[in-house]
């Protein structure tokens, strides 16, 4: 579950978020729009304490980001798969090694890992492109390979940022498919995205999606 | 256990995707170790060059006429127990008629119808208990020994020997001190812009929940591997380079440069601590 009580948080010259609050619960599917520098991005560095409240408290999953030390946050971040709009894969090294990369940080064995990561890549449309550099992939293709890593790990929170800001609509839609049928599995997907109304408002119309906006910082209606 | 096994992989897998970044800092450390143990060398082998200009400083007397041989050898005795005497050669009158005889072919008694050579002595200074004021003290010694007539040494000779030879050491001193400082700077940077260059890498690490020990081992152990190898690529040519100058050394000098077998073990420890200080700091620093 993710909790927002009164938060507040100025940082550098970005908006920030004030006063915000709202829940999440587990299982639910949820979109966090707003136009570019809303503070969506904010929000979402807050759920995975890249970012501490000035005030207010944000729970995530039992992790209170008043109660709990920093050196604990690694072990928060265990359990979010993050999926960021410039996919942040590593470009030193194959597919494989990008999506096992979470499972040695929680400390998988390597049969384990095997297994997962092949999995991951098959639940993705990835399989046999695990020997592909990033770069040699197609930006469609190269956002399945960060999902496939942020979902490896068999989240309880996906957390994606702006996750179709570099693709086209037609990879848009298959990223907004993919991203439920991981939500239908039992995981909280939260989704923040400025395209709204242009890539995914007629996709989701019919379907039962909580969807947040953000202005200035501020959750609006 | 899986955690550590793929942290090592993970430190020998990053030396080969980063073999440009890897190659120049093993080449740094290289390059630092030589200069700094090329400089241990000679401040280890400065002692040896000062033994070679000791070994031939000496002093000669020349007794009274009209003492007896075995008064003159009660004197050398005495003189003996002095630390900084290595070595007296005496030499009676007979002896030295001889060397005349032998040097110029002409017998002196035969010209002059006497032998008119001195008893003499030639002391041989100690090179391990050298010291201006101990010569100055046997010097003052044998000016006190009536028995004694005269006093052949070069003085001014061995004070500016000595004085050159302080200065160099000094300098060497302060060389090695330079090049080790040097090597912290190089190094250290090297490190830093090894680490600074995968700062994506430590960003994806954090943000899929490694601690930071997870992410700094990878960097301290290429820093480790690192400053082995170009450490030890140093100490083979080091090894190599003073075997050579030894030859050379050989011939014009009689002079054999040694090389500490612990000087290897020196080197490893300095280039690893830096190694492993700077990249922990570089990497804390981006964390």
């Amino acid at each position: 579950m993710i909790s927002f009580q009164n938060v507040s948080l100025q940082y550098g010259t970005e908006a920030g978020v004030q006063d915000v609050t709202f829940e999440i619960h587990p299982s639910e599917f949820a979109f966090l729009i707003g136009p570019t520098g809303s503070g969506k991005s904010t929000v979402l560095k807050l759920t995975y304490m890249d970012l501490i409240p000035d005030s207010g408290v944000v729970d995530v999953l039992g992790f209170s980001s008043k109660k709990h030390k920093k050196r604990k946050i690694p072990f928060l971040r265990r359990r979010i798969g993050m999926i960021f709009q410039d996919y942040r894969l590593l470009n030193d090294r194959n597919i494989f090694e990008n999506v096992a990369l979470p499972l040695h940080v929680i400390g998988y064995s390597r049969s384990e890992i095997y297994d997962m990561v092949h999995q991951a890549l098959i639940d993705v449309g990835l399989d046999g492109k695990e020997k592909r550099r990033p770069r040699e992939l197609s930006g469609g293709e190269q956002q399945k390979a960060c999902i496939a890593r942020a979902l490896v790990k068999e989240p309880e929170i996906i957390l994606a940022d702006e996750p179709s800001g570099n693709l086209d609509p037609d990879s848009a839609k298959n990223l907004l498919e993919l991203l439920e049928s991981i939500h239908a599995k039992g995981t909280l997907v939260l989704m923040a995205t400025h395209q709204w109304q242009h890539f995914y408002f007629e996709l989701i119309k019919d379907r039962e999606h909580r969807i947040f906006n953000i202005e200035n910082g501020r959750l609006v209606n | 256990m899986d955690r550590l096994i793929f942290l090592i992989i993970e430190s020998f897998k990053n030396f080969w995707r980063h073999k440009g970044t890897a190659f120049t800092s093993i080449i740094t450390v290289c390059l630092t170790m030589i200069i700094l143990g090329m400089l241990l060398i000679i401040n280890d082998n400065s002692s040896n060059l000062a033994e070679i200009f000791r070994s031939k400083y000496k002093l000669e007397i020349f007794f009274n006429d009209g003492i007896t041989e075995q008064n003159a050898k009660n004197i050398i005795s005495n003189i003996k127990t002095n630390p900084i005497v290595r070595q007296i050669n005496f030499i009676n009158k007979d002896k030295a008629l001889e060397i005349y005889q032998d040097e110029f072919g002409e017998n002196a008694i035969e010209m002059l119808g006497y032998n008119p050579f001195p008893m003499s002595n030639v002391i041989y200074l100690s090179k391990k208990n050298f010291s201006l004021e101990r010569i100055d003290r046997l010097l003052e010694q044998l000016k006190n020994t009536k028995e004694i007539s005269s006093i052949y040494y070069q003085g001014n000779l061995v004070s500016k020997i000595e004085s050159i030879f302080n200065i160099f050491v000094g300098s060497v001193k302060v060389l090695v001190a330079v090049a080790l400082i040097i090597s912290i700077i190089f190094i250290t940077n090297t490190v830093k812009l090894t680490v600074y260059s995968r700062s994506e890498l430590v960003r994806t690490l954090k943000l899929i929940g490694a601690t930071n020990i997870f992410v700094k081992t990878p960097f301290i152990l290429e820093g480790i591997l690192q400053s082995i190898i170009g450490t030890g690529i140093a100490c083979g040519l080091l090894f190599m380079i003073s075997a050579e100058l030894n030859g050379v050394l050989r011939e014009w000098l009689s002079l054999h440069l040694s090389v500490d077998i612990f000087m290897p073990i020196y080197l490893m420890v300095i280039s690893i601590t830096i190694g492993l200080v700077s990249s922990f700091k570089a990497v804390s620093k981006i964390l």
